[in-house]
């Protein structure tokens, strides 16, 4: 018996060499194409100089030569997809010659890391900024400033450059003196989610003032439903940037308590605004309201909650309905909730964060990185691809009037509400800035969450966790720029 | 070596059917600690999506085996299996022969290094491995190695020395000198007399020590995650991770559990054939003290 | 070969009597030769990825390094001032000691009890134990990972379904802050009792037979006996495995508590390693920082063994 094992698997070790060898530098691209799980898409075979020489390339003016040259890009495994394919196949339908490889990996920002120790970075790279610090990235001189693809003429309309189509005020981060490193690859917006049809069917009113929302508490627990829901295990960024941050937002409309926080002002956070933020939402603990055991779980675990119909209200990001997708029951209507306001005439405010790009230095093709950004974002075909796949926003004027039909319905609804009137974008820089604040923040969520400590020790372990990283002499304090915010509540108020 | 007929057994005396009854319930507990998981993991592999969510404890319908295919696709495990059958090996035969070589100094030269090299080699057992991830990750990168399957074979084979310069030179120890003597008698020289008379007869310390570390390689996840990045060249640890790491995102229960069988079954397969040995080498080992 | 020293030696020290002429005979070169050429390959593999980056660690913490380049500052003790004011170390280390020393304490008392009643015994399914038991100390840590969050998950998880048929209300094993300690700390016993249990059992069945004859002929119990011949007999045993468990037990804890709860929540399972590791790979980016706990850990782990080699040092009998 034990000789037959041993023989099977002295067999199966043979065939899995063999299968390796001949494997060889092919991947499992094809195939892996339909799941959501890392793959590695190696296009490395030489396109034919086909009748690509289409209208599209015709109109961009195309002189350049990059045969023999290969495209390196580097993405994250996340929400915005697949969206590089689209792009690296124009071009080298464009590109006679040009080869590009493609690499998606979780382990992104590891790979990221060791290539630019090794001195062989990507060319273009993509990675989730919770394991890797793009900031300091930028300091120690990885990363490219954008500068060099401005005046790329758009391949839609050659009288325009790349310049004049880049809504810079999505790029806050990674703005640094002036300069823009980062690209924002898929913008996504978030806040708080609700499903429209259990709101129908059940005749419950939307609500719209946080007393109707605290009232609905009530009512949530009778269903046998929770009210709200927010993952603890990534408190930083759930809990934090798409509960707490448009909840504090709402009760200071005028922007300065967001302001000070973010300038990492000393007392910002025990500001009125900031300690009855926590207040609340340590009252709605304490009544029950909030799933708290949920928030513990995978990301895809308390996610599926939200889709069963467990709880009212999950605050996440619009990527929601791409990650979930398979699991959501016939007839939910994924909607956005315009966070409930103080007054009707407050600006309604809405979260943005951004997966991001951006050239390293050591490239040695910017020229080929330019054009990718110009397919990406200013060639319709394109353009359209990528939004198709990301079903999410781009750095682009327009975005939304351009745009948005593309967009599933729960994506366009929360895009139609940042084209409303009264409505601002913010974009919370604050973990991005400092990157221990994102653990310290979950582990106080998961705290604030099993009733370990209340509302106010929350507020008092910010303020001290703050003052500590002020005093330290390894972090460095950044200005936020409040003129963008400031004109934006302004507008939405005339 | 004892005789097994010999092997003690403290005399019985009364209350032994209230001893035997408690070890075999905490043995049955534990056993059973050990069985069910696997069999939870072993059955949902086979099931569908809808089947799990349904019923987690209900046997499959069937065998499906739409889970080992999707995992299959999806991770590139076949090229890991590869991969890592080729890095093991390697890196066994290497640390093997190597530990060999220095442990027949070490147990027999009787010369004055033999001792300082002996504790230089504890002292890797005496660290933790966690705290060697960074600087590993330098040195690949100095050498020039950084995500090749060479650093791999290099560091694993580098890491469990200690232990098998260990079990080697207590081997060694145990066996007597005068096969030496008629080797040089015979007019054999040190290398003729290691190659050909004593390495051969450490057949046990060789099982021992190769299927120890080829368990401890199998297993490897930390070191494959820091000195390689290329999907090609990653082993199967990895390729389990990386869909552990994506049901954190989507929940694919199924795939994550098919691709665990297919990783758990050489080491199952090691276990079983070489269970005595493993099982018996370590403590001969341990004998030795 | 041991007859061979004594020639060349008595042949050295000859020529030593003679100090002009220090010439080294034919033989011992040639033995030099030997062993150079035996030991160098060894000594290169684990000098060069064993050794040096254990001591690496200590020089990479006197800097500051942000991992994303080459640039490196250099910063002398400050990581240590920092790490010695710094609430989340003293919270990892709280847990990495409760959670080790009882491991350990659990692990020892359990084997030693297991391999002594099943050495004892007669039981016909003594090797079915045996090869049960001794199993999850060989599965591999991913795997052990999965298997575990499938038991300890809330929702779908074995454990809570187990507990469901006797009535016993679920808990949240892994995200409840006071039960996840107990939580890590069950699983890291299960991987290791087995282990240990078949160690000592092996170890016991080297004690011959008459000395227990001889004892029980004396009168002594079973009890006293246990305490009397086995364990002393075994000390040695015990001791070389206390020392292999200290040290390895730190992986163990370390891939367990990563892979569970990456620390969480709110830091109540995080232990040195992995504290470690979040510090450098989990998104903090302070190398330098990461490189000073993990001396911490080497110092800790190196000298507790040393500290239970020193103390649990005995006259060893013989047999």
């Amino acid at each position: 018996m034990k000789k037959f094992i041993a023989l099977l698997l002295a067999v199966l070790m043979l065939t899995m060499v063999l299968a390796s060898c001949g494997a060889g530098s092919t991947s499992s691209a094809s195939s892996s194409a339909a799941s959501s799980a890392s793959s590695t898409s190696s296009a490395s075979s030489k396109s034919s100089a086909s009748s690509a020489a289409s209208s599209s390339s015709a109109a961009s003016g195309t002189t350049k030569d990059f045969s023999g040259k290969t495209l390196d890009v580097l993405y994250m495994v996340g929400g915005q997809g697949q969206m590089a394919d689209p792009i690296c196949e124009k071009l080298k339908s464009v590109y006679s010659g040009l080869t590009t490889t493609v690499v998606y990996d979780h382990k992104a920002g590891d790979i990221m890391r060791d290539r630019t120790l090794a001195g062989n970075p990507p060319d273009v790279f993509d990675v989730n900024s919770t394991t890797y610090d793009h900031l300091a990235a930028i300091d120690e001189g990885v990363v490219e400033p954008l500068d060099f693809l401005y005046d790329t003429p758009c391949v839609d309309d050659s009288s325009k450059t790349l310049k004049d189509i880049l809504n810079f005020s999505t790029m806050n981060f990674g703005a640094k003196d002036g300069k823009y490193y980062l690209m924002p690859d898929c913008i996504y917006a978030a806040g708080v989610w609700y499903d429209a049809k259990m709101f129908k069917d059940n005749g419950w009113k939307v609500p719209t003032t946080w007393d109707e929302f605290y009232a609905l508490g009530e009512t949530a627990k009778a269903a046998g439903k929770s009210l709200l829901l927010y993952s603890t295990k990534y408190g930083g960024e759930y809990f934090f940037d798409y509960w707490f941050m448009p909840l504090l937002l709402s009760l200071d409309p005028t922007g300065q308590t967001y302001i000070d926080i973010q300038n990492m002002k000393e007392g910002a956070w025990t500001e009125p605004a900031a300690k009855k933020a926590f207040e609340l939402t340590e009252d709605l603990i304490k009544k029950g309201y909030i799933d708290t055991t949920s928030g513990t779980l995978e990301i895809s675990e308390t996610q599926m909650q939200f889709c069963k119909g467990n709880t009212l209200f999950y605050s996440c990001g619009s990527w929601l309905e791409a990650e979930m997708a398979g699991n959501w029951p016939d007839g939910f209507e994924l909607t956005f909730l315009p966070f409930p306001k103080q007054s009707a005439s407050d600006p309604s405010f809405i979260m943005d964060s951004s997966v991001v790009s951006g050239v390293t230095a050591a490239s040695k093709n910017k020229d080929i990185a330019a054009e990718y950004y110009r397919y990406m974002l200013s060639d319709p075909e394109t353009t359209k691809k990528v939004v198709q796949t990301t079903q999410n926003g781009l750095p682009i004027k327009d975005f939304a009037k351009n745009y948005g039909s593309l967009l599933s319905n729960s994506v366009n609804s929360i895009w139609t509400a940042i084209g409303t009137k009264g409505s601002v974008t913010v974009d919370d820089e604050l973990e991005h800035n400092y990157s221990t604040l994102y653990d310290f923040i979950t582990d106080k969520s998961a705290a604030l969450n099993s009733g370990s400590i209340t509302g106010d020790d929350f507020a008092q372990a910010m303020e001290a966790f703050c003052a500590s990283l002020r005093k330290d002499s390894d972090v460095t304090i950044r200005a936020y720029d409040s003129t963008a915010l400031l004109d934006a509540i302004k507008s939405a108020k005339g | 070596m004892n005789d097994s007929k010999t092997i003690s057994r403290p005399h019985r005396s009364g209350g032994s059917i209230a001893r035997d009854v408690i070890i075999n319930v905490l043995l049955i507990l534990y056993t059973m600690t050990v069985i069910i998981p696997l069999a939870f993991m072993l059955l949902n592999s086979f099931k569908t999506n809808q089947e799990f969510f349904a019923d987690f404890w209900a046997l499959p319908s069937s065998l499906n085996f739409i889970h080992y295919q999707e995992a299959i696709e999806n991770t590139g495990i076949i090229r890991m299996f590869g991969n890592t059958i080729i890095i093991v090996l390697a890196a066994l035969a290497l640390n093997i022969v190597t530990s060999a070589m220095i442990a027949y100094v070490i147990a027999r030269s009787g010369s004055k290094i033999s001792d300082p090299m002996y504790k230089f080699f504890l002292f890797g057992m005496l660290t933790p491995g966690v705290v060697t991830l960074i600087p590993l990750f330098l040195i690949a990168r100095t050498i020039h190695l950084y995500n090749t399957r060479t650093i791999l074979i290099l560091v694993y084979a580098g890491f469990e020395m200690s232990f098998s310069v260990y079990v080697f030179t207590g081997f060694f120890k145990t066996l007597p000198g005068s096969l030496e003597e008629a080797a040089y008698i015979d007019g054999a020289s040190r290398y003729q007399t290691f190659w050909k008379i004593l390495f051969p007869l450490s057949k046990p310390a060789v099982v021992t020590v190769g299927v120890f570390n080829f368990i401890e390689y199998w297993s490897d996840y930390l070191l494959a995650m820091t000195l390689v990045s290329d999907e090609s060249k990653k082993t199967v640890s990895l390729g389990v991770m990386k869909l552990q790491v994506a049901n954190a995102v989507r929940t694919e229960w199924g795939q994550l559990f098919a691709v665990c069988v297919l990783v758990i079954i050489p080491v199952l397969l090691i276990y079983i054939i070489f269970q005595r040995q493993l099982t018996g080498g370590l403590t001969a080992g341990a004998v030795k003290g | 070969m041991e007859t061979d020293i004594k020639t060349t030696e008595a042949a050295a020290a000859a020529a030593e009597t003679t100090p002009l002429k220090k010439k080294r005979t034919l033989g011992q070169r040639q033995k030099s030769r030997f062993i150079l050429v035996f030991s160098l390959p060894a000594l290169l593999l684990y000098f060069l990825f064993r050794f040096l980056p254990s001591i690496m660690g200590l020089a990479i913490s006197l800097f500051n390094w942000k991992g994303v380049s080459m640039n490196m500052k250099f910063v002398g003790l400050n990581n240590y001032v920092k790490l010695f004011q710094d609430e989340t170390f003293y919270k990892a280390l709280g847990n990495h000691l409760y959670i080790y020393v009882l491991n350990t304490v659990i692990v020892f008392a359990f084997a030693l009890v297991l391999a002594i009643l099943l050495t004892n015994s007669k039981m016909k399914g003594r090797n079915f134990y045996r090869v049960m038991v001794f199993f999850p100390s060989v599965i591999p840590a991913v795997i052990v990972n999965v298997l575990w969050m499938s038991v300890y998950n809330p929702s779908i998880g074995i454990l809570n379904a187990v507990l469901g048929l006797f009535g016993i209300a679920g808990h949240n094993w892994l995200g409840d802050e006071a039960l996840v300690r107990n939580s890590i700390l069950f699983v890291m016993v299960w991987l290791s009792t087995g282990f240990y249990m078949v160690l000592f059992m092996a170890a016991i069945m080297n004690i011959p037979q008459d000395i227990y004859e001889a004892a029980k002929i004396d009168g002594c119990s079973v009890f006293r006996q246990t305490f009397a011949i086995t364990i002393p007999l075994m000390w040695e045993q015990i001791r070389t495995a206390l020392v292999f468990f200290i040290v390895t037990s730190c992986g163990v804890g370390f891939n367990v508590v990563y892979m569970l709860t990456k620390g969480g929540p709110n830091k109540a399972s995080e232990i040195l390693p992995t504290y470690m590791y979040l510090l450098s790979f989990g998104g903090q980016s302070k190398f330098g920082y990461a490189m000073a706990v993990a001396t911490v850990i080497m110092v800790l782990t190196t000298a507790l063994a040393l500290l239970i080699l020193r103390v649990t040092k005995r006259e060893t009998y013989e047999m």
